[in-house]
């Protein structure tokens, strides 16, 4: 939704799909701060709901669940596997935030996994192909793909997580997860 | 005693039409700094008539990791977003232009026909669009409508088939048999064009309230453009005749037009005289 009456305020944080506002004073947060109620108003558990894509806010509610789901990576123990490994470090985090702002909106958006060295990545996965980006935590990803006859595939390295999104990972990802 | 059935306003239901673009990337609070200091600035302010500015700005939080106390950022806000709006006596805005980190948003709360709008739109989007796409690309088109109508008139009386039609495939048939508040939301994506080309989005949420004597009906309505790529071309190119975004929104609108059509009873439809205007 992009927010307009009744009043300036309202029109001032316009685009709502990505913002939250409060207080008199308009105030915009990014996906990454997106804060959680103090109080739920809603009798289910909410994680059990799956909004259907055709809703018009839920890409953002699910981007924000991917967010939740990377930050808490930061937040685990040493040791948080029984195999010695260690959390996300917050660089990490950043960069995997700061892409998945930047994936396709026409595709599918991505889950989140940590691996037991500390690196974060995104995958996209079904029968038909899978696509993964990881973030060392540097500023730059790496991306790789695959298919079950192996077409198409390609795969990227130290590609800085501000720059456009890559084109060719782009198409793959809209060609099989849009 | 009968049910009154009143558009929003006189001549037609439409509280006000969005045109949105969303980003790829975000822009930066750098570009947004650049733009407040750049000539579209004053040009949004002095001639576009847009004399209402406001900022918005974000302050970001590091939580901390086990244990350790959160700290803010650069512990200064840094600026996310400017509007610059012209306001009708009721405080809504009759213009709007709005540049945010992931979008740009232009309201109208002053609707009058299409090409009148537009016209205006264009206007903005000449001015505003070179900014934003000297530092970010657009992969969003998206257009908003908001209609409303209110049903005067004794509870007894209140029934929804007096505004929509009993027929409509965009409504459950149990919406007109019912005599208050009441919502229905509905969304689905299409391919108008070639897939490779955009997928669209289309959200109708109807909502119904009751103040005091009347009930309020609202008629929420999103289109969205979710394009494969991001749009390539001048502004000229894509606001001119034949142009991407020119052609997009006037989809969108015509689409728009349909749904609202098959919404609508007829009755009503004649009142605003909805099939020759809009």
């Amino acid at each position: 939704m992009y927010a307009t009456a009744p009043h300036l305020d309202s029109c001032a944080s316009s685009a709502a799909s990505y913002l939250v506002q409060g207080g008199p004073v308009s105030t915009i947060q990014r996906l990454g701060t997106i804060p959680e109620p103090s109080v739920s108003l809603i009798y289910l558990p909410t994680s059990s709901i799956e909004l259907p894509e055709t809703f018009e806010f839920a890409r953002n509610i699910n981007l924000a669940k991917v967010a939740k789901h990377i930050r808490s990576f930061v937040q685990l123990p040493i040791d948080w596997d029984g195999y010695g490994g260690i959390p996300a470090s917050q660089a990490s985090a950043s960069d995997a935030l700061e892409f998945l702002v930047r994936t396709p909106k026409y595709s599918r958006i991505p889950k989140a996994m940590l691996s037991g060295d500390g690196e974060i990545s995104l995958y996209w996965d079904s029968s038909h192909a899978y696509a993964e980006a990881s973030f060392p935590g540097d500023g730059t990803f790496h991306f790789f793909t695959d298919t079950p006859n192996a077409q198409n595939i390609i795969d990227g390295d130290d590609i800085d997580v501000r720059s456009n999104f890559p084109a060719d990972l782009r198409r793959f990802l809209i060609h099989y997860f849009g | 005693m009968t049910l009154i059935v009143k558009p929003y306003s006189e001549k037609h239901a439409i509280r006000n039409v969005v045109f949105a673009f969303e980003f790829t990337n975000p822009l930066s609070t750098i570009a947004l700094r650049e733009i407040r200091a750049s000539k579209l600035h004053s040009r949004l302010i002095e001639d576009l008539d847009l004399p209402q500015h406001s900022e918005q700005t974000a302050v970001t939080v590091n939580i901390g990791a086990h244990g350790a106390v959160p700290s803010f950022g650069s512990g200064t806000p840094e600026l996310t977003g400017l509007t610059y709006a012209h306001s009708k006596p009721n405080g809504e805005a009759a213009w709007a232009v709005s540049i945010q980190s992931n979008a740009l948003v232009v309201t109208c709360g002053d609707y009058q026909r299409w090409d009148g709008t537009w016209k205006k739109v264009s206007l903005f989007l000449a001015e505003t669009l070179p900014s934003i796409l000297s530092n970010t690309q657009i992969n969003v088109i998206a257009l908003q409508y908001l209609d409303e109508f209110s049903l005067h008139g004794s509870r007894e009386d209140w029934d929804l088939k007096a505004l929509f039609s009993k027929d409509s495939k965009y409504i459950p048939r149990n919406l007109t048999d019912i005599k208050g508040a009441c919502h229905s939301h509905h969304g689905y994506f299409d391919f108008p064009e070639s897939p490779d080309s955009y997928k669209r989005l289309t959200n109708i949420n109807i909502g119904v309230t009751e103040s005091g004597d009347a009930l309020i009906a609202q008629i929420y309505s999103v289109h969205k453009c979710l394009l494969s790529s991001p749009l390539v071309g001048s502004v000229e190119e894509l606001i001119g005749e034949s142009g991407f975004i020119r052609k997009s929104f006037a989809d969108l609108h015509k689409e728009n037009k349909n749904i609202v059509g098959d919404l609508l009873n007829q009755e009503v439809k004649d009142k605003i005289n909805f099939d020759g205007s809009k």
